[in-house]
């Protein structure tokens, strides 16, 4: 069987009951003038159709329907009278909460969450190096005369390629302790490191003590 | 409406008046559709006594549940629907339990039928038959729209789905059903290769 008469053959059931109408009929008509195949298998539904048609259940006659009637006469009013006389059914869910609050509800309770985890919300812990020299003023000095004492160095490693060429970690580093430790090629290694990077932008030097 | 003019009236008005607890009017819409329940669960279970205890039950439960009807849908379609329903119901429970009905004791229709000439004892026996073999939504399908009359939208406010869907059904229905009246499927069966037909296969 062609794709083509497969895709009408689906159409004529309807084309024998005069409902195809437009682009389908035309395509159905013109289709059927020259497949032989599918004329066939048209008369062979139209057939199939005529065959249900002739063959109807038959009505089974009066006596049957006045029984039937009598019947379902007693079974109805039997019904009505037990719908009419009985208690009236009370069902659960006449006392539940009606659905739509439900949104509310949760709209509410998602937002008593938001505002205690708000409320209770706690800085990050620490880094013990910054613990030590942050406490007990964690900010910043307000002018350049005021931090002779403490200095810091903000740094900022935006990229990958930063973070991997520095070693430690200078985000919130005092550079005090770190200078101390080392030797003097050594802190100028470090310092050229630094100004490198400010000059990038990716970090800012802020004044120290040690020299 | 008066109640002398019941004959004339809708079915929308009948329907109303049944859902204020008129059982007189409920029984009208009985009269109105018993035949055409009757004819759509004989189809569908081919059993002349069964199909009548379904009939009845489905007008039972369209009284019982008339006030939930919002005569959004045709209440002829809403009946076909509890009553189709019911014949489900009904074959589930034959099929777990296991009822065969013969398809030759099915005579639904009588001898003196003015379709005698037209269509022979032996070929009506055959469509039965061959009816019997559909599986119950293509039978309810083809009865709906052959019988019935019921355009391919109402079938689906009936049988669930799309019209698309339904005229899809209807057409698979009828092929099949040509199918078995041919006795095509025997061929197919003659030549399916039986499981010791394919064990004697040499294997490489």
């Amino acid at each position: 069987m062609k794709w083509r008469c497969a895709l009408l053959q689906r159409r004529l059931p309807e084309y024998l009951d005069g409902e195809l109408t437009g682009f389908w009929l035309r395509l159905v008509k013109a289709h059927l003038e020259g497949c032989p195949q599918c004329r066939q298998e048209l008369e062979a539904l139209g057939q199939v159709v005529q065959a249900l048609k002739a063959a109807p259940v038959e009505d089974p006659g009066p006596e049957f329907w006045a029984q039937f009637n009598r019947e379902l006469h007693l079974k109805l009013a039997q019904t009505a009278h037990q719908a009419e006389t009985g208690p009236a059914p009370q069902r659960p869910w006449q006392f539940r909460i009606p659905y739509y609050l439900g949104a509310p509800a949760l709209a509410i309770l998602l937002m008593v969450v938001f505002m205690y985890y708000q409320g209770t919300e706690r800085p990050l812990p620490l880094a013990p190096q910054q613990q030590m020299t942050q406490a007990p003023k964690p900010s910043l000095p307000a002018t350049m005369d005021e931090q002779v004492e403490e200095s810091y160095v903000l740094a900022t490693l935006d990229d990958g390629a930063g973070a991997a060429e520095m070693d430690e970690d200078f985000t919130t580093l005092d550079l005090d302790p770190v200078l101390a430790q080392l030797t003097e090629k050594e802190r100028e290694d470090l310092l050229k490191r630094l100004r490198a990077r400010e000059k990038d932008g990716s970090c800012v030097i802020l004044p120290y003590s040690v020299s | 409406m008066k109640a002398g003019n019941d004959k004339t009236m809708t079915d929308y008005q009948l329907v109303a008046r049944a859902q204020s607890g008129e059982l007189p009017a409920f029984e009208e819409l009985v009269h109105k559709y018993q035949r055409e329940i009757y004819g759509l669960a004989c189809r569908l279970v081919s059993d002349a006594e069964e199909a009548r205890d379904l009939t009845q039950q489905a007008f039972l439960q369209a009284f019982v549940h008339i006030r939930s009807f919002r005569q959004q849908a045709q209440f002829r379609t809403w009946l076909f629907r509890i009553a189709i329903n019911q014949c489900y119901s009904y074959l589930k429970t034959r099929k777990k339990f296991g009822d065969p009905v013969d398809a030759d004791e099915v005579n639904l229709t009588a001898d003196d039928s003015p379709e005698r000439e037209v269509i022979t004892q032996e070929e009506r026996q055959r469509l039965y038959a061959a009816l019997a073999r559909l599986p119950a939504k293509q039978r309810a399908v083809i009865t709906l729209k052959v019988e019935r009359g019921l355009s391919y939208e109402e079938i689906s406010q009936v049988l669930g789905g799309t019209a698309g869907a339904a005229r899809v059904n209807y057409c698979q229905a009828l092929k099949t059903l040509k199918k078995y009246l041919k006795g095509e499927d025997d061929y197919e069966m003659a030549v399916r290769t039986t499981p010791a037909a394919v064990a004697r296969i040499p294997r490489r």
